[in-house]
């Protein structure tokens, strides 16, 4: 049985003058769910987070939250709060002030502020920098008191824009099974706006990927690497062999061929440098390179240039110019279907 | 809804300073500029009704001669700021960086300092008993004390010296944004140091030349505390016949005439400087 | 330029600008009515400055219509700032030029129309018409230093305090005028000195009761030179360069401090 969901957005569009940069959105998030909403820059991710918590007013459609129109209400009266890209501390408050802000607008008593403050802290592993100021924190705690400031008001959806961009990479890892652990430790819904697909397959249960103001494709990790619906996904989520349908005879057989578009997954092509059983496609490595945990081959094979990966383990005897045998299995093939426009 | 609040919003910010400007700014301007237009009641003041006539008045033999008095010693004086404040602004702007503040500080500070405070000084220094005729007839130079003060050159000195800062910033802020690595590849490339200057810096500098004149020849325009304390009646300008027609005279027509006609030549200054200012802009980045 | 063209340059532009100001400041402690011989150090001018009750007037006058003025000022001029650089209404631009005419305006022409303004209203003139004329010009000082502070002030902040709940008036006086204080506090210096400063439009404006520092200085000059002029010139200065320099230390002190997360 499905609950009926937390948040819809129901034909969302937005226009900046003859720009649109939402075209119209249609989706539900359940609660407690952790969804990622990837895209590259310009592709209205950021756009459709504020148009959630109000910044800006949707050209048509509607936003309902808890079976409740929000487009009328502003943003200080809406139950969503936002985790800045660059955080917005209060520079001139300390990290306590900071967190108890929200409830100090609700009126919440200075006692139960500063109990619920602390556990806000507690929960992002920061409970001793209350007193101290935001120009005091280094990047990473400050996004941590972002989180708290905006989780301590409890509200029914949380958003987060590009909160991580600013980090570097060993912090943005770290940072990123934090979030999870927050996320499963206060079952809050998350709207996570993302360009890094490693971080939205990663964390979240569902992936919604934005494309020039519309969700593509909405799936689960899996189904979005995995199956993805267009070119387009499928080559924004992980590196892709896009093969016309036809020219995947050698390793289909005749039942293989159609017409259209597959996707081949590199590192679902088997390789070997000796003759494998089935059908195996002979072919020659035109050039590899080492990523330390594996190893990229680009291969010549019935016509077609491919890329494979391989477990750099496994790698012994792929070098340049040696002769090798792909095989690829049919659940390998994703047949994608035409891009929209 | 949301746009009522924002209204409201916009009222309760904007809207009492912005009425505040309105009623005790362009009214009263409004009002100089009806008095300009109205004919001088026989007691003094204003009379009803709409006349060119005081405007026609300017064009008369003392006013106009006072007004081309004024544009003279405002171009004269800005010219001299100029000659005095660039050689300085470009010495300051060579210095390495931190030993700039210094004396930056020390030309800035007079312009913190009254008016009257500095143009009095230069009373107690120009005129008969002052210090500069005591030292000349006590050196023997002269005889006789010189007539210093009351005199447009008396006025000059103290116009060049109260607004030295407000040609030297703008100048040194220019100077000071030319990167130094192009006058050194100007002087790797074989150019004499006239010609770096007059290749380079000069055409770098001229935005804040331009600015520093603006402000300076405004500035002196207008003024009225200079030409009162050092010009006598052979210094007056424009803000001293304004001050004489409405306080003494109570010729107000003739008064507010004056300074339309005054801040018409400001106004018309300041918008010829900004056009020539975008033009430049415009032709550098182009 | 050589070191030794620099020096003389730098030497004669020095002489030119403070030799006026040096003159009268030490010859305020010149015991002597005649200006120019040396005739030892005294304080006398100074105590029968102080002691002048046309000087304890003028002064009364100045601070207090100096002060108030400089309040209402500071408080419209900022509000003024706030409104126009997070507000979009129709007029905008236009206010924004509009700020700047008080500030290129000839002194004459403003301290004609105020007092024609008064005339033509049968305002009596005496303190407040004053302040009222300071204000005039103060507001568009203010305007444009809080302003100038305002132009790197993040709006995710504003956004942020909304997101968490705050209203109009809390984000005001919660998050923006607390981080723009020394802006608020560098306007209101500026305002206080230009109004402290002020001659032409306060002598036009104001009565017979209402004479302020500059209307005492001036008067004095015009009598002729004598050394209490000195001393009154030399209090001035003081007070001008003492605050000027005090603010400054204050802004530069408080803008270490500063910057949003």
């Amino acid at each position: 049985m499905s609950d009926p969901p937390l948040l819809e957005l129901r034909d969302v569009a937005k226009a900046f003058g003859t720009q649109e940069a939402v075209r119209g959105v249609t989706e539900a998030f359940q609660a407690g769910e952790y969804v990622c909403i990837l895209g590259a820059s310009g592709c209205g991710k950021t756009t459709l987070l504020r148009l959630i918590a109000g910044f800006e007013t949707p050209s048509r459609g509607d936003i309902a939250l808890q079976g409740r129109s929000l487009v009328a209400v502003p943003p200080e009266r809406r139950n969503v709060n936002l985790v800045f890209q660059d955080y917005a501390l209060f520079p001139h408050l300390t990290v306590r002030a900071n967190v108890e802000f929200g409830l100090e607008m609700r009126r919440v008593a200075a006692a139960d502020r500063a109990r619920r403050a602390d556990a806000a802290l507690a929960l992002v592993d920061l409970p001793a920098s209350g007193d101290r100021s935001p120009q005091q924190l280094s990047g990473g705690q400050r996004q941590r008191v972002a989180v708290a400031r905006a989780l301590v008001n409890e509200p029914a959806v949380l958003l987060l824009d590009e909160p991580l961009s600013a980090l570097d990479r060993g912090l943005r890892q770290q940072m990123q099974a934090e979030l999870r652990r927050i996320q499963r430790n206060v079952g809050i819904t998350f709207l996570h706006v993302t360009h890094d697909q490693g971080e939205a397959l990663s964390l979240a249960d569902r992936v919604a990927v934005m494309h020039a103001g519309r969700f593509v494709q909405v799936g689960t990790p899996r189904e979005i690497y995995e199956r993805p619906r267009s070119r387009l996904v499928a080559e924004f989520v992980g590196a892709s062999n896009v093969i016309p349908r036809a020219r995947l005879t050698p390793w289909l057989g005749p039942s293989g061929a159609g017409d259209g578009v597959t996707l081949v997954r590199p590192e679902r092509i088997e390789i070997a440098a000796q003759p494998m059983e089935g059908r195996a496609v002979v072919g020659t490595v035109r050039r590899t390179a080492y990523f330390g945990a594996t190893v990229e081959c680009l291969v010549d094979a019935a016509g077609l240039a491919l890329v494979v990966h391989v477990p750099a383990a496994a790698a012994a005897g792929l070098t340049d110019g040696a002769t090798v045998w792909l095989r690829i299995a049919a659940e390998a093939v994703v047949v994608l279907a035409e891009d929209e426009a | 809804m949301r746009v009522e609040r924002r209204g409201r919003l916009v009222a309760a910010t904007v809207g009492p300073a912005a009425l505040f400007l309105l009623v005790f700014f362009l009214v009263p301007f409004g009002v100089v500029v009806i008095y300009a237009l109205s004919p001088a009641a026989p007691g003094g003041g204003v009379g009803p009704g709409f006349t060119l006539e005081q405007l026609g008045r300017l064009w008369n033999a003392d006013y106009l001669r006072i007004v081309g008095r004024s544009v003279r010693l405002a171009a004269v004086a800005t010219l001299l700021t100029l000659a005095i404040a660039y050689p300085v602004a470009w010495a300051i702007a060579r210095l390495e960086r931190r030993r700039q503040l210094l004396p930056l500080l020390v030309i800035v500070v007079p312009s913190w300092i009254n008016l009257l405070i500095k143009n009095y000084a230069w009373i107690t220094i120009l005129r008969r008993e002052g210090l500069v005729n005591t030292a000349l007839t006590g050196l023997g130079i002269t005889s006789e004390p010189l007539p210093l003060l009351f005199t447009e050159g008396a006025v000059v000195v103290g116009l060049v010296h109260s607004y030295l800062p407000f040609m030297l910033l703008p100048i040194y802020a220019a100077l000071d944004r030319i990167e130094p690595a192009l006058i050194e590849a100007a002087r790797d490339l074989g150019a004499t140091p006239g010609r770096v200057f007059r290749r380079i810096v000069w055409p770098q500098s001229l935005a804040g030349v331009a600015a520093g004149c603006t402000f300076v020849f405004v500035l002196t325009l207008g003024s009225f505390v200079t030409p009162d304390l050092l010009g006598g009646a052979r210094g007056m300008m424009i803000g001293n016949l304004i001050q004489n027609q409405i306080l003494q005279v109570r010729n107000w027509p003739l008064g507010a005439a004056l300074s339309v006609a005054l801040t018409v030549v400001v106004v018309a200054a300041i918008g010829g400087a900004l056009v020539l200012a975008t033009r430049a802009q415009r032709g550098r980045t182009a | 330029m050589r070191p030794a063209a620099r020096r003389a340059l730098f030497g004669t532009v020095l002489a030119f600008v403070y030799a006026p100001i040096l003159v009268v400041v030490v010859y305020s402690f010149n015991d002597s009515r005649l200006a120019l011989a040396w005739q030892g150090f005294t304080l006398r001018w100074y105590r029968s400055l102080l002691a002048s009750a046309e000087f304890r007037t003028a002064l009364e006058n100045t601070l207090v219509i100096s002060l108030s003025a400089t309040l209402l000022a500071t408080a419209l001029g900022t509000l003024l700032a706030v409104g126009i650089h997070f507000l979009r209404f129709p007029g905008r631009r236009a206010l924004q030029a509009l700020l700047y005419l008080p500030v290129v305006m000839p002194d004459i022409v403003m301290a004609v129309g105020l007092l024609a303004l008064y005339v033509a209203t049968h305002l009596t003139l005496g303190r407040m018409s004053v302040i009222l004329a300071h204000v005039s010009f103060q507001i568009s000082f203010v305007a444009l230093v809080v302003g100038g502070r305002l132009q790197g002030f993040p709006v995710s902040l504003v956004e942020a305090a909304r997101d968490l709940g705050a209203g109009p008036l809390a984000v005001l006086r919660r998050i923006v005028l607390p981080v723009i204080r020394p802006g608020i506090a560098a306007g209101a210096v500026v305002a206080l000195t230009l109004s402290v400063d002020d001659f032409l439009i306060t002598y036009f404006t104001a009565g017979a009761g209402a004479s302020t520092l500059p209307i005492r200085i001036y008067a004095m000059v015009k009598r002729g030179v004598t050394p209490d002029v000195n001393a009154l010139a030399t209090l001035l200065l003081a007070f001008t360069i003492g605050v000027s320099l005090l603010a400054l230390r204050g802004v530069g002190r408080r803008g270490g401090t500063e910057g949003a997360a």
